[in-house]
């Protein structure tokens, strides 16, 4: 099989190798619909993830995260690239794979949608929503199908004999419940979390938090964390990827990039965060003008026009993601290694 | 020396929801002020009142919900008034609304109008305060305040749409409009809620530095922790329509006292906690506001839960210190603020 072939090469240890990734959406104006132009929302994405690893994926909107998320589910058609995975019994490149190939790897790759409220089917019970994937998969009726949900239910912390409810009776916290249940219920090796916790109050917030680290440490899952939200990266992530208009600008382990990141955006990210202490507000980084339209990205490196430390040649050079020195860590920044970016706690006053 | 009058001072104020389900008391017997030249930070989670406190002040309760009970005395350029006792038709109220108390709301795309201009907008809200302010003349304070929020080449932008400008540029109009009656008391109710982190920070330094210039004094709504030790001088927490605690904002964050103050502050995933850990998170969630618990309305979550106290009345409001009251029983034996007032018997007619 084609698909197997290609994935061959896979490095030991890695469950995903994202190589040249990319999503264009054509813009269309007139009756004729003519394609004036390109919003390049992911652009020659590279990166891999490792097996039972949080990779947390942040930016700001536009930044294309949620894009990279749905193009692992092969939720949208990728323009280019491949996205190979290395599942239990099978290897599979999800860019290419054909219906069958896409049927089989989809039940180890799940997605924890963000807003509760509109991912769960308001005229179905619990039982329906979570017990469907068993239903259409592995053709699970009856008795059977009961016992699983319940015990789906019981593992997110829902009470199984509310499985003749409809979502408008449980709270937002335990509808995300609903949600988390419903991608467990096909035992994926993979979970693809996108916003999960946005929609929910700060008191909940850390209830669905909590619960997806410790299903994974029960269940051994991999996880990709899309969320606009620092500290909720900080707080689930071994590795953190920071995005800036389509492309990944930083990539690394999660404390060395919290110490200290070699990309002047996230430096500048980390200075916005509105810290709970009165007494140690941050030193704020303002970045001249708004993101821009991601439409038209600027030349050379996409954050020039507000990078605090531009120089000429950013301007028509775009960097590549490469490794800084001998860190293990890569940035796409042409003066990564030169620049003594502050970290979190440096940014404290 | 007597203290200076506050601002506005709002006593006992509820503001309630006649629905077919029943009636939600959307703000129960809410009391704070806001001093001059202050900053005052109003925290709490979603279906805790605050945002409708904001339109009670502003009197803009939409029907089926209006004021039952209260006050609320602004100390505005037409003398002391009580807002709760005037028809918010009146014309009174009218000059107050808009010039004297003003509002940022949280979404800039469906608080401006998609079919008139920046200008158009701004115009219109300045002619409006100023009666004998030109066409020209108004032009150009517009202008003025569109360079003073930071929007870059304001004469051209002056003419954009909505639909042209970035979240930020948004957000940024509606701030000039705001503040272009030149207004004693500015309201922002999560004015940062919808836009990034980026924009988040350059907004909240607007407002910092507005309220410098101009010694405005401000009542900053919000849910998140972060930007309200950041901005505020002084917080109120707010639960189920009714004050959980209130005090300075060294208060809150150094020394919280209500329980639920210290579970908010608790279960935020911020710099010093440990990574992957478990968090202490709240149980449950904020109730039905048609399913109120008896007694303290955070007794069914409370980890300092006590049966028979907690769950047969509202506690009181007790002092803590000079500067900070709260609303629990674990405080039994502090001096009584203020005794817990039981809601009062209303109809949907009034």
């Amino acid at each position: 099989m084609a698909d197997a072939a290609a994935a061959g090469a896979m490095e030991r240890g890695n469950i995903i190798e994202v190589r040249g990734l990319s999503k264009h959406f054509p813009i269309k104006r007139g009756i004729l619909k003519h394609t004036v132009g390109w919003v390049r929302a992911v652009d020659d994405v590279s990166f891999d993830v490792r097996r039972g690893e949080t990779l947390g994926l942040v930016g700001e909107s536009g930044s294309g995260k949620t894009t990279v998320l749905r193009l692992l589910a092969r939720a949208l058609e990728p323009t280019d690239g491949a996205i190979r995975f290395r599942l239990a019994d099978s290897e599979v490149d999800m860019a290419v794979a054909e219906k069958e190939v896409l049927r089989a790897a989809r039940r180890r790759i799940r997605v924890v949608f963000q807003d509760p409220e509109s991912s769960l089917n308001p005229r179905m019970t619990v039982r329906r929503i979570i017990g469907e994937p068993l239903v259409v998969n592995d053709k699970l009726k009856g008795e059977a199908l009961d016992a699983r949900v319940k015990s789906l239910m019981a593992l997110v912390g829902l009470q199984p004999e509310q499985l003749n409810r409809y979502p408008y009776a449980f709270s937002g916290g335990q509808r995300q419940r609903i949600g988390v249940a419903r991608a467990l219920a096909l035992d994926p090796e993979v979970l693809l979390a996108d916003e999960p916790t946005s929609a929910l109050d700060v008191s909940v917030q850390a209830q669905i938090l909590n619960l997806l680290l410790e299903l994974q440490r029960e269940l051994g899952l991999t996880v990709i964390f899309v969320t606009h939200d620092l500290s909720v990266i900080r707080h689930m992530s071994d590795r953190v990827a920071v995005m800036y208009l389509g492309h990944f600008v930083e990539l690394g382990d999660r404390q060395q990039i919290f110490d200290k990141p070699l990309h002047p955006y996230t430096e500048a990210l980390f200075s916005g965060i509105p810290q709970p202490n009165p007494h140690r507000p941050l030193k704020r980084i303002v970045l001249e003008g708004d993101i821009p339209d991601v439409a038209q990205v600027p030349t050379g490196c996409p954050f020039h026009t507000r990078c605090p430390y531009k120089q000429d040649r950013c301007e028509s050079e775009p960097p590549l993601l490469a490794e800084v020195g001998n860190t293990g860590r890569q940035a796409a920044c042409h003066f990564a290694a030169e620049l003594d970016l502050k970290g979190e706690q440096e940014l404290l006053s | 020396m007597a203290p200076e009058r506050p601002l506005l001072e709002v006593n006992d104020l509820r503001t309630y929801f006649f629905t077919s389900l029943g009636t939600v008391r959307a703000v129960d017997g809410l009391s704070f002020s806001v001093p001059l030249q202050r900053i005052v930070g109003i925290v709490g989670e979603s279906g805790c009142g605050k945002s409708v406190a904001a339109r009670s002040i502003l009197g803009i309760i939409p029907p089926p919900g209006r004021v039952v009970s209260g006050s609320m005395h602004f100390d505005g350029d037409q003398g002391l008034l009580d807002l709760a006792a005037l028809d918010p038709h009146d014309e009174v109220y009218r000059k107050t609304r808009g010039k004297e108390i003003s509002m940022i709301f949280q979404e800039p795309m469906s608080a401006l109008s998609p079919v008139h201009t920046v200008g158009d907008q701004l115009v219109e809200a300045l002619m409006l305060y100023d009666e004998q302010l030109t066409k020209e003349d108004a032009r150009d304070r517009c202008i003025g305040l569109l360079r003073q929020v930071g929007i870059p080449s304001p004469e051209t932008l002056i003419d954009a749409y909505i639909f042209e400008l970035s979240g930020g540029m948004r957000q940024r109009v509606l701030v000039a409009m705001a503040i272009s009656g030149e207004p004693k008391l500015l309201i922002a109710d999560e004015p940062t809620t919808a836009i990034d982190v980026t924009i988040q920070a350059k907004v909240l330094d607007l407002l910092r530095h507005l309220h410098e210039e101009k010694r405005m004094s401000m009542l900053f709504i919000t849910h998140n922790m972060g930007v309200i030790a950041e901005l505020a001088h002084e917080v109120i927490v707010m639960y189920l329509g009714t004050v959980a605690e209130q005090g300075s904002v060294n208060d809150i964050f150094d020394n919280p006292q209500h329980p639920y103050t210290q579970a908010l502050l608790e279960s935020i995933p911020g710099i010093g906690v440990e990574p992957k850990t478990t968090l202490q998170a709240i149980e449950g969630s904020v109730p039905d506001p048609y399913r109120r618990p008896p007694g303290c309305p955070f007794s069914n979550r409370c980890p300092s839960f006590k049966a028979g106290t907690c769950d047969a009345a509202l506690p009181p409001l007790y002092r803590v210190s000079e500067s900070q009251t709260a609303r629990c029983f674990l405080l039994e034996g502090n001096e009584v603020v203020a005794e817990a007032a039981p809601p009062p018997e209303v109809s949907a007619d009034g």
